[in-house]
């Protein structure tokens, strides 16, 4: 692979480890019980992949971003929902805390970050508005030295297990529409009163996420845990979105390849009067040709715009784009990995309907490919891709 | 301590009609059980404040394999470098890490693996300390240093043997003897800033029957599962399952 040098090389063999002993002989069962993988998180604290491209300073080993594209491909094609926790930490809250902390926020939350030390949550969509900052319900009033929060947040990865919460709240009379001007980020410790942790959600995909609802009930933070400038922190906001986008293309690629592999495995295996699926059928060869271009697509779409992000680029709209596109062939990819199961595809716990139900998934959480799309739209209007 | 970079067994490639194994696009690694042997080696040159030199003998490729080594713990690495490095028998290997091991200053003590995970032929690590003319300790699944002292505890089948020798001595040493742990991003990265040598072979000044090998490998066959395509179509249950049991005792699968 072009994008793929001697040190990538050698991460990827880490990784690759750490799936094939730790991650995937636990896949199937953390797809069952919808629970959280505590120890496995852990343990990618432990390896380094909880901070690849955080800053050295803070911890982080100063890596790429395609380098933490790769890690997170490469645990995609065994459990998805890993990344998923590791994007809500490290990219979501970890992206804010690193473009609005102060050096001594940085220094108290990334490096155990980084680690694995403390896991990190991020609190932004909501019941009404949804990803529609305009419409946030949440607010935050400074009184004395302390900031009171009311209201909620909904679909929030890492809750209950989060050491600690990144929140977006109003602090203006109104958030400006077109600047967006008005809400700030917040650092909420876990186990603040005033603080509620809602009930896991039980999801289509992305089983053992830990996604749910937050409350703040005249929750009081101290008046420094206020993040970045008071009402200004939209812009790192979306920046940090972007980053999530992005990764969205990896894990998607990695979820479609792990479907793929798979069916083209079963094909190869299954027989039928004497012949395997794979040499009976030109349907079943035509599927995984197809498959196997978009994948190849896929790649070459997420590793390009990877490249043009560590050139410096913010790659709004493709960074979108990858989210999109990820899930359209991660759907695509996994949904024919089941037909050419047949009925053994539609079995639960077979293994290879989970990579569809996580790639539905994909095409939701965060933001929907549609009002990403519209989103994609405004910036390449604005030549801003 | 002595590893070896092959490829990866469950990558193999098998053509199911003439048993032909493809490697060609099987990724290399560091032979399974030499991983334990690093981890081992590290942990007996830690307890002695020891450098720990690894050592391995095969083609360009396995350089990729000298990294890997050093983010696992060896403090630095020397790869003896041929074209037909991985296609030696153990005679070869033999007379390559011994001369190898010559250069080097002050070696105490050697571990290898019992066998490699693409050969386990069991010969390397005797031979290699036969030539060097030092003690041989087999089958080692705990060691320890005091002093010039080596103390190892060896697998009789279901019996432990413990033995002593002086050193310098050669240790081969059984997977148990550590578990392989995975190493951190920042010991690979780190792996980058250590030292490692790359030594032809040709230099070791090796008399040609030393690296000529005393074996050829004449034919390389895979394992292909045959299918005996048997239905047991016809009659009640109890009479499939009467001639399963009957067909597997037949085969001496059921006794």
């Amino acid at each position: 692979m072009w994008y793929l040098n001697e040190e990538r090389e050698a991460i990827l063999r880490t990784v690759r480890e750490f799936v094939a002993t730790e991650v995937a002989p636990q896949a199937m069962e953390i797809d069952a019980s919808n629970k959280f993988p505590l120890a496995l998180f852990k343990r990618a604290g432990e390896l380094g992949l909880l901070g690849v491209s955080v800053p050295e300073e803070f911890g982080g080993l100063g890596g790429d971003q395609t380098t933490q594209a790769l890690v997170y491909e490469e645990i995609a094609k065994s459990l998805p929902a890993l990344t998923v926790a590791m994007g809500a930490h490290s990219l979501l809250a970890g992206g804010l805390l690193e473009m609005l902390g102060t050096v001594e926020q940085k220094k108290q939350y990334l490096v155990p970050a980084a680690s694995g030390e403390i896991i990190m949550a991020c609190g932004s969509t909501e019941a009404v508005g949804g990803a529609n900052q305009v419409e946030f319900q949440t607010r935050a009033v400074l009184d004395g030295d302390e900031w009171v929060i009311d209201g909620g947040k909904v679909l929030i990865c890492n809750i209950g297990v989060a050491d600690l919460y990144v929140v977006l709240a109003v602090t203006a009379d109104h958030v400006d529409p077109v600047t967006k001007a008005g809400i700030s980020a917040f650092i909420v410790p876990a186990g603040t009163p005033g603080l509620g942790i809602g009930q896991h959600e039980h999801k289509l995909g992305w089983h053992g996420s830990a996604t749910g609802s937050l409350s703040f009930t005249s929750c009081r933070v101290p008046k420094e845990n206020l993040l970045g400038p008071l009402g200004g922190c939209l812009q790192a906001m979306f920046v940090s979105a972007t980053a999530e986008f992005l990764s969205c293309g990896p894990v998607s690629l990695g979820i479609a390849e792990g479907a793929y592999e798979m069916a083209l495995a079963y094909s190869l295996e299954r027989e039928q009067q004497g012949q395997s699926m794979f040499d009976r059928f030109q349907v079943t060869r035509h599927k995984l040709a197809r498959m196997w271009g978009e994948i190849e697509s896929l790649r070459a779409l997420v590793y390009t715009t990877y490249a043009e992000r560590d050139r410096g680029e913010l790659c709004l709209a493709k960074g979108r784009l990858l989210k999109v596109k990820g899930a359209e062939i991660s759907e695509y990819v996994g949904r024919e990995a089941i037909q050419l199961f047949g009925g053994v595809g539609t079995v639960v716990g077979t293994g290879v309907e989970r990579f569809w139900r996580d790639a539905k998934v994909m095409a939701i959480g965060g933001a929907s490919v549609e009002a990403l799309q519209d989103v994609i739209a405004s910036l390449i209007k604005r030549k801003l891709v | 301590m002595c590893f070896k970079w092959v490829a990866a067994e469950g990558e193999l490639r098998v053509d199911p009609a003439t048993r032909a194994v493809d490697a060609s696009s099987a990724r290399r690694k560091i032979s399974d059980y030499d991983r334990n042997t690093i981890e081992a080696a590290r942990v007996a040159a830690g307890s002695i404040g020891s450098e720990l030199v690894g050592l391995t003998f095969g083609g360009p490729d396995a350089r990729t394999g000298i990294k890997d080594a050093l983010a696992r713990g060896v403090d630095r690495a020397v790869h003896v470098v041929a074209d037909e490095g991985a296609r030696a028998d153990g005679h070869v290997t033999a007379h390559v890490l011994a001369a190898q091991v010559r250069r080097l200053e002050d070696v105490d003590l050697v571990l290898c693996t019992e066998g490699a995970s693409d050969t386990y032929a069991h010969e390397t690590g005797p031979r290699l300390g036969e030539l060097l003319g030092w003690p041989v300790v087999t089958n080692v699944r705990e060691l320890t240093v005091e002093g010039r002292t080596l103390r190892a505890v060896r697998v009789l089948g279901a019996d432990l043997e413990t033995v002593e020798c002086d050193l310098p001595a050669l240790v081969t040493v059984v997977p148990e003897v550590a578990p392989a742990p995975i190493p951190g991003l920042r010991s690979v990265l780190g792996a980058a800033k250590k030292p490692s040598e790359q030594v032809p072979v040709a230099d070791l000044g090796l008399p040609a029957g030393a690296v000529t090998a005393r074996t050829t490998v004449t034919s390389f066959l895979g394992y292909v599962a045959a299918r005996r395509r048997v239905v047991l179509a016809d009659g009640a249950a109890q009479d499939k399952v009467d001639a399963l049991v009957a067909g597997l005792a037949q085969d001496g699968v059921l006794r």
